[in-house]
């Protein structure tokens, strides 16, 4: 229960931060052929699933809580706890990107504070990411305290938040303002986020392998003690993959965009729980 | 004098009685699963081939362990409540009132010493008997123990005494947390630190 609140926390905010940043990118991207009060309309049901997100991930991790009830000392070490910043850093995040989903629903017209709030949002996301990586960077477990951290954390962020975005922006009428191959765009960058995890999971074994004893212990744990959650991550990661590419060939892509989600959120699914798998510590 | 206190564990003089870890219990009434103090067993060596006979070289030895009281203490670095605290002379002290239960701290310390109690819903740590040094007495663990294989005092002059080894199989490196220990090894701990044992009641000193 434990591992699974913290499974669900670091993957829906990663998948909010994502879906924020991705969501961003397509209106910085539109805005040279369509306003951007029309953007933000025609992306508002999206930008407000980015809170929601957040939300339900934060409220997640309560569960793993003894006294989940004081929950509010968590942000009370910032000074010396990645712990406690990266809870302060969900709160603001989660703070601004329900500031911004407002605005985009009710007042799509306000372009600079719109922007203020955007760019406040997405570097809010970035920082959660890296304190989120560095919490679990603890030198005493050696399967998490590597550059594979952060990257695997950055990875279910892209690969979430852009296949995500390609999902909303495809179902049901196309807005008028969203560039039509917009999806197209998004599902190829989950393409090669989806191809560089693949190295990064890689490289991630690799290290493990030739890592202390703990590294090796992380090693079997995932390789052998879950080899079945392993293949999952594999199976539906490289499904997910030919979806996206499909997605990119298609003049109508929904249906196979929401297959590659399903997909997408699989994959991720087993990686977290391998990664909580391999928490071997060292000493006793 | 370093001002900081430590503990002494004689590896090769410890019998694994868990007198120790008994008192520890005893004086701060700690329900079930719940050990301040464990006693690792290691034991290792086996039967091998010596022409046409076999030999024996098994081995086994115990070393008991709790809180060090690090110099880097993780469990300080980590908590994100500011419960864990250390005071000046190195003892370091969870405040329960401010702790969540998040067990970021039983990650993080490679020895295993922040101990979770379900039914209080917050973690738990050794105190290194802090009101039993005020009082002059020793702690609880030290002043159990039938092979005066444990003791405690200041840091530098326990390694005055007895030398600088702070790490023996299973422990973790020092540099990782820089702990406040000194340890007299049992003479097979280098063979067991080259991967020729194993701990024989992981189970029970072993931290999820």
């Amino acid at each position: 229960m434990r591992d699974r609140s913290l499974v669900a926390f670091t993957l829906l905010t990663q998948w909010g931060v994502g879906l924020f940043w991705a969501l961003l990118a397509v209106r910085l991207w539109s805005a040279r052929t369509a306003g951007w009060p029309a953007l933000e309309s025609a992306t508002a049901g999206a930008q407000a699933a980015v809170p929601v997100l957040a939300a339900l991930g934060i409220a997640a991790s309560l569960l793993h809580l003894g006294r989940p009830f004081r929950f509010w000392r968590a942000p009370t070490n910032l000074g010396r706890s990645w712990l406690s910043r990266e809870v302060l850093l969900a709160a603001l995040f989660l703070g601004a990107c329900a500031f911004c989903a407002a605005l985009a629903l009710w007042a799509p017209g306000e372009v600079f504070l719109k922007g203020v709030a955007d760019g406040a949002g997405a570097l809010l996301g970035a920082a959660l990411l890296r304190a989120m990586s560095r919490a679990y960077r603890l030198r005493t477990v050696p399967a998490w305290d590597a550059w594979t951290t952060p990257a695997a954390f950055l990875g279910t962020a892209l690969l979430l938040g852009s296949v995500g975005a390609a999902t909303a922006l495809s179902a049901g009428p196309r807005p008028v303002a969203v560039p039509e191959n917009a999806p197209g765009y998004l599902a190829l960058a989950a393409l090669a986020v989806l191809l560089a995890e693949q190295m990064v999971l890689l490289a991630w074994t690799r290290r493990l392998a030739g890592g202390p004893k703990a590294s090796r212990e992380a090693l079997r744990r995932i390789v052998v003690g879950r080899k079945s959650w392993l293949l999952a991550r594999l199976v539906a990661g490289g499904l997910s993959a030919v979806a996206c590419a499909a997605a990119v060939l298609l003049i109508r892509p929904e249906e196979v965009l929401r297959l590659a989600l399903v997909l997408a959120l699989t994959a991720e699914l087993f990686g977290r729980l391998l990664f909580y798998e391999a928490r071997v510590r060292e000493g006793l | 004098m370093s001002g900081r206190w430590a503990f002494y564990v004689d590896s090769a003089a410890c019998s694994g009685c868990k007198a120790c870890q008994v008192a520890c219990k005893d004086m701060n009434g700690l329900p079930a699963g719940v050990l301040w103090r464990r006693v690792a067993e290691v034991a290792g060596g086996g039967w091998r081939r010596a022409g046409a006979a076999w030999e024996q070289d098994v081995f086994a030895y115990h070393l008991s362990v709790a809180c060090n009281h690090c110099e880097r203490p993780i469990c300080v670095e980590v908590c994100p409540s500011g419960a864990m605290a250390q005071r000046e002379d190195g003892i370091v002290l969870l405040d329960g009132s401010r702790c969540l239960g998040c067990r970021y701290c039983e990650w993080a310390c490679p020895y295993g010493a922040p101990q979770y109690d379900g039914a209080l819903g917050r973690m738990t740590k050794c105190t290194f008997c802090a009101q039993e040094l005020e009082a002059g007495r020793p702690p609880a663990c030290v002043a159990a123990c039938p092979m005066r294989a444990l003791d405690f005092g200041d840091q530098q002059e326990l390694e005055a005494r007895h030398g600088p080894l702070r790490q023996s199989y299973p422990l973790p490196r020092p540099e990782l947390t820089e702990p406040s220990l000194v340890i007299s090894p049992h003479r097979d701990a280098a063979r067991a630190g080259r991967g020729e044992a194993g701990l024989a009641n992981g189970e029970e000193v072993k931290a999820p």
